[in-house]
């Protein structure tokens, strides 16, 4: 069946591609920015001068930009202060558990960047990295009622992070393909009273290559069918330029016939975690679930999920003897394992439990 | 904006046109160099290879007139599958396993009823699994891209993917 389908598509016709419907769409758009970069690449190419529509666009773009950065360089001056302190370590101990924040700072691991305009404010409430992944939490909040309520009723934002490279002829793997193209993972919690998005996003990165990044806001709706920010809309840039090196050393470990991992305090880089962690979740009322045929129902997931959720997912072994159980609150699973409200000490981690402890990974 | 009105922006106002072009198809035409050149080209290749797209694509239309196109997505997602493969040899040194010369031109109107039957039984597979055939056989994602783009784990898009080619091949084989 594969060879009649590699048939097919190596020698599709126009014509025989419009008899494809909505199947064959790619749901992932470019966003603004890179929208903008492959406009002006093909322009040029092509020979075609801008319209003043698409010089004005470009223009305003650049302004906001500019005077983001002029006011993060202010920034930095006063970003030692109390208050800006108290908030950053309250979001980090939401991800963490109470009193991460302080341990996290005695690391060395803290980050303290805010950015505000007259509307909205940006935190990176926390950022570390290897020198393969980086991971960064950042919190985007309305400063007024008309902002807070324009949080709560839009359901998408642009968002970018941007790596400066040190060296621009080495470009980094995976990482800096815009929004969302070197994003592993992406976590968003919206606080609708409030008024506040957190974003916990993980990103593939040779970190070794980097310089530092600029995570950048525009905070105007993203329009599902169009798929352009806000069409019409001013462009209202907030930017937070901060660094980041690597400065987590992640720990090896491995396990007869499965991959190795690497461990740090706040997650496992584990591809087939899927596979081989039992792991079970609650899914609350107002979630909408449709479950394909043979497939459990939410009732049969949240039965399962009250049966098993103090069983041990994974269980950490310290070179003391003691031992740390994660069970499936505290994980959220994807390509990585990450820690929820808990952090684990993984430099003096001897072994890695698996579920009921049919697979176990050593140190290396 | 339909291709209907992209094409007639195109002839009235070709930078607007190429914009809302770039728009509606620039991620399209980027999952396809992406799945194409994979390890063989850097984000700034890429991005090159995506322009030299929507140019060729341009070209074209000035070449035979926007207002003779009926569609555009079809036509852009030849020349980015051609665009991609002689990339591909000029950066790996390497054949490619098609051959150029074999793919479709982007003026082939031809309709081969095999592939239009075929074509046909993928959309009655119905979604997400007629989907899944398009983004992993047409488009050439791994399961993990895959999985980004329709939301599933990777290791259902692979269970999917197993099923669907089942029922296709029962399909075929009713149908024969």
């Amino acid at each position: 069946m594969e060879k009649k389908l590699n048939e097919l598509f190596e020698s599709i016709t126009p014509k025989e591609l419009s008899l494809a419907g909505d199947e064959a769409r790619i749901e992932q758009k470019l966003t603004p920015k890179e929208q903008e970069h492959i406009l002006s690449l093909t322009m040029r190419k092509a020979g075609i001068t801008m319209t003043d529509n698409t010089q004005k666009t470009k223009r305003r773009f650049r302004r906001t930009t500019i005077i983001a950065i002029a006011a993060a360089a202010v920034l930095s001056c006063t970003a030692a202060a109390a208050g800006i302190i108290a908030i950053h370590e309250k979001s980090v101990d939401r991800y963490f558990g109470e009193g991460a924040a302080a341990e996290l700072s005695k690391k060395g691991i803290m980050i303290n960047k805010v950015e505000t305009n007259d509307d909205y404010k940006l935190t990176v409430d926390l950022a570390y990295a290897t020198d393969d992944y980086a991971r960064v939490m950042f919190t985007f909040e309305g400063l007024n009622d008309a902002a807070k309520e324009r949080i709560a009723n839009t359901t998408n934002w642009y968002w970018d992070i941007e790596p400066h490279f040190i060296d621009d002829s080495r470009p980094a793997f995976g990482c800096g393909d815009g929004a969302l193209g070197g994003i592993d993972d992406e976590e968003i919690d919206r606080d609708k009273e409030k008024g506040i998005y957190t974003f916990d996003v993980t990103m593939e990165a040779d970190l070794s290559n980097i310089e530092s990044y600029t995570l950048s806001m525009i905070p105007q709706e993203w329009s599902e069918t169009s798929g352009v920010a806000n069409p019409g809309g001013e462009l209202n840039v907030i930017t937070v330029d901060f660094e980041i090196t690597p400065n987590i050393t992640p720990i090896s470990f491995e396990s007869s016939g499965h991959s190795g991992i690497t461990l740090c305090d706040f997650d496992i880089v584990m591809p087939n975690a899927w596979d081989i962690i039992p792991h079970y979740t609650f899914i609350p009322e107002e979630v909408s679930y449709y479950p394909d045929e043979g497939e459990p129902t939410k009732e049969e997931h949240n039965a399962e999920y009250e049966a098993h959720k103090n069983d041990p997912c994974l269980t950490f072994v310290y070179k003391d003897g003691s031992k740390q159980v994660l069970t499936s609150d505290m994980i959220r699973i994807n390509d990585h394992v990450y820690f929820m409200g808990v952090t684990v000490d993984s430099e003096n981690v001897e072994k890695i439990i698996v579920g009921d402890g049919k697979i176990e990974y050593t140190r290396k | 904006m339909s291709d209907k009105e992209l094409l007639l922006l195109l002839e009235s106002d070709p930078g607007r046109g190429l914009a809302e072009v770039i728009k509606s198809y620039g991620a399209y035409v980027r999952r396809i160099a992406e799945a194409k050149l994979r390890g063989i080209c850097d984000k700034r290749d890429i991005e090159e290879a995506v322009s030299d797209v929507f140019v060729s694509f341009y070209k074209y239309g000035q070449q035979v007139g926007f207002d003779s196109l009926d569609a555009i997505k079809p036509m852009i997602l030849i020349i980015a599958r051609r665009h991609c493969i002689d990339l591909f040899r000029q950066k790996s040194g390497a054949a490619d396993e098609v051959e150029l010369d074999s793919l479709p031109e982007v003026a082939d109107n031809s309709l081969d009823m095999h592939h239009a039957e075929l074509i046909e039984l993928i959309k009655a597979l119905g979604e997400p699994d007629s989907r899944l055939i398009w983004l992993r056989y047409f488009y050439g994602l791994s399961s993990k891209e895959m999985a980004k783009e329709t939301g599933l784990k990777p290791n259902t898009v692979d269970k999917r993917i197993a099923r669907a080619l089942s029922k296709l091949r029962a399909m075929l084989e009713e149908d024969m």
